[in-house]
């Protein structure tokens, strides 16, 4: 991960502002040790650097703050703007922690349970002095839009929440039997997958207002699944591309969702299996 | 950590470095014991390549007079040994940092070096690495790994730990 603050700067400015950061940088490892060491292990004083620069960096591009800062302003005053910076983008991940746990489709997944404890130890243990940067290692539910790898810190676990809460309000649009009829038709026993839930029930909806049947019985048979691959089947990319937006825009109104974009990021990943094998991406 | 900065950080620490080990010639004069500027720029650059070693970075003042202050006293310090042996005891505090895993502030690892280094070893700093530091270590380390263990951290006595520890030595 690179957090360069100095690039964008003059050299005059760079050298200032390096300056600053070194000096900032010793008093802050000095507070680390509480003053009982004058050194550290090298890849702790590393990563302590790495979160001191993502803590500024955070701060610098979220609130249009120019990085020739580094080289104008008192260094503690601007990690301490930077660090309540960070301590607000904790809170509103807190609240959508708390959106997100009571949101979770009602499904004993393994899977969702432990990835959303883990992110509740993250909360508890999250340091925005030292180890901002760091991702906890327990999130193994996976998304169907993964959060960007460019994202670290609590920005990577508040985009996995905002995915997960777009996707658990999707689901929550359905009966819960409709729901668990289709993921046993998918998956066998739900429960144990890590795989990504919500997708089945999206491809369903989005087959189903292909052939303009009930989107809330998640039930495509057969020849539902033959019809949707012949309307698809002669389709190029554009206009594939095209149907699977406007799939989206109507399932999105008719579930009263206000994640269309979201709904037709996904619809779009199934593009290379619809050309690959119609039939198999909407077979019941 | 060399190549996060474009300034020469490893210049201006060694300047502080001699400079600092320098001052300490004020203190040491008295038991007959001073370093040279060569000496000082040679013990500057061990520090330098001890840190690398041990993968460690310094980042508050070096800690040589902390060393020099503490072992300067020592009736087992001579003229003629007190460069090579302020290296061998620098090199061997930044080897137990490492090997003590944090646990053991500067004062207390000195504090203990020191004390060993007179009362049990009489001046033999291959026992005093090899032999009461090592254990000395693996105690503090079985100490801090049972520790660690336990979900109760804020309520470790430490002033009882190292009282127990003092005691096993």
């Amino acid at each position: 991960m690179n957090f360069n603050l100095t690039q964008s700067l003059s050299e005059a400015e760079s050298v200032k502002a390096q300056s600053n950061l070194y000096s900032f940088f010793v008093k802050h490892l000095k507070r680390y040790t509480l003053g009982d060491s004058s050194s550290v292990p090298s890849s702790t004083a590393s990563e302590i650097f790495t979160s001191v620069c993502f803590v500024l960096k955070s701060y610098f591009d979220g609130c249009g703050v120019t990085y020739s800062a580094l080289a104008q302003e008192d260094s503690e005053m601007l990690f301490k703007k930077a660090s309540d910076y960070m301590e607000e983008k904790v809170s509103f991940g807190r609240k959508l922690y708390n959106s997100a746990k009571a949101a979770a489709p009602k499904l004993d997944n393994i899977s969702i349970t432990d990835t959303l404890n883990g992110i509740g130890t993250f909360f508890k243990k999250y340091d925005i002095y030292y180890y901002a940067h760091l991702i906890p290692g327990d999130i193994d539910y996976q998304l169907c839009i993964p959060v960007s790898e460019k994202l670290y810190g609590i920005d990577y676990i508040n985009g996995w929440l905002t995915n997960f809460l777009t996707e658990s309000i999707f689901m929550s649009r359905f009966e819960a039997d409709s729901i668990e009829r289709l993921l046993e038709s998918q998956f066998g026993d739900y429960r144990e997958t890590i795989l990504n839930l919500y997708e089945p029930v999206m491809t369903a909806a989005i087959g189903l207002t292909f052939c303009g049947k009930d989107i809330f019985s998640l039930n495509i048979d057969s020849l539902d699944a033959e019809d949707i691959a012949a309307m698809l089947s002669p389709m190029n990319d554009t206009e594939l591309s095209n149907a699977l937006k406007t799939a989206s825009s109507s399932l999105a109104y008719t579930l009263g969702l206000n994640s269309e974009e979201y709904i037709k990021k996904s619809a779009l990943q199934l593009i290379p299996r619809i050309k690959l094998a119609p039939k198999n991406v909407f077979r019941p | 950590m060399d190549n996060i900065f474009a300034l020469d950080m490893v210049s201006i620490q060694r300047a502080a470095a001699v400079n600092s080990i320098m001052k300490c010639n004020v203190m040491t004069e008295k038991f007959g014991l001073s370093l040279s500027a060569e000496q000082a720029k040679a013990l500057a650059e061990a520090r330098e390549e001890t840190l690398n070693e041990t993968s460690r970075f310094e980042f508050g003042e070096s800690v040589l007079p902390k060393l020099i202050s503490a072992f300067c006293d020592s009736d087992f310090i001579d003229a003629d040994s007190y460069c090579e042996t302020l290296m061998r005891l620098q090199e061997i505090f930044y080897m137990y940092k490492n090997e003590t895993l944090e646990q053991v502030s500067d004062d207390e690892l000195i504090a203990f070096m020191r004390k060993q280094y007179d009362e049990v070893c009489f001046g033999d700093i291959d026992y005093l690495e090899g032999t009461c530091l090592d254990r000395f270590s693996s105690a503090v380390r079985s100490g801090a790994d049972g520790f660690s263990q336990s979900d109760e951290a804020v309520r470790w006595d430490r002033n009882l730990y190292w009282r127990k520890l003092k005691d096993m030595f």
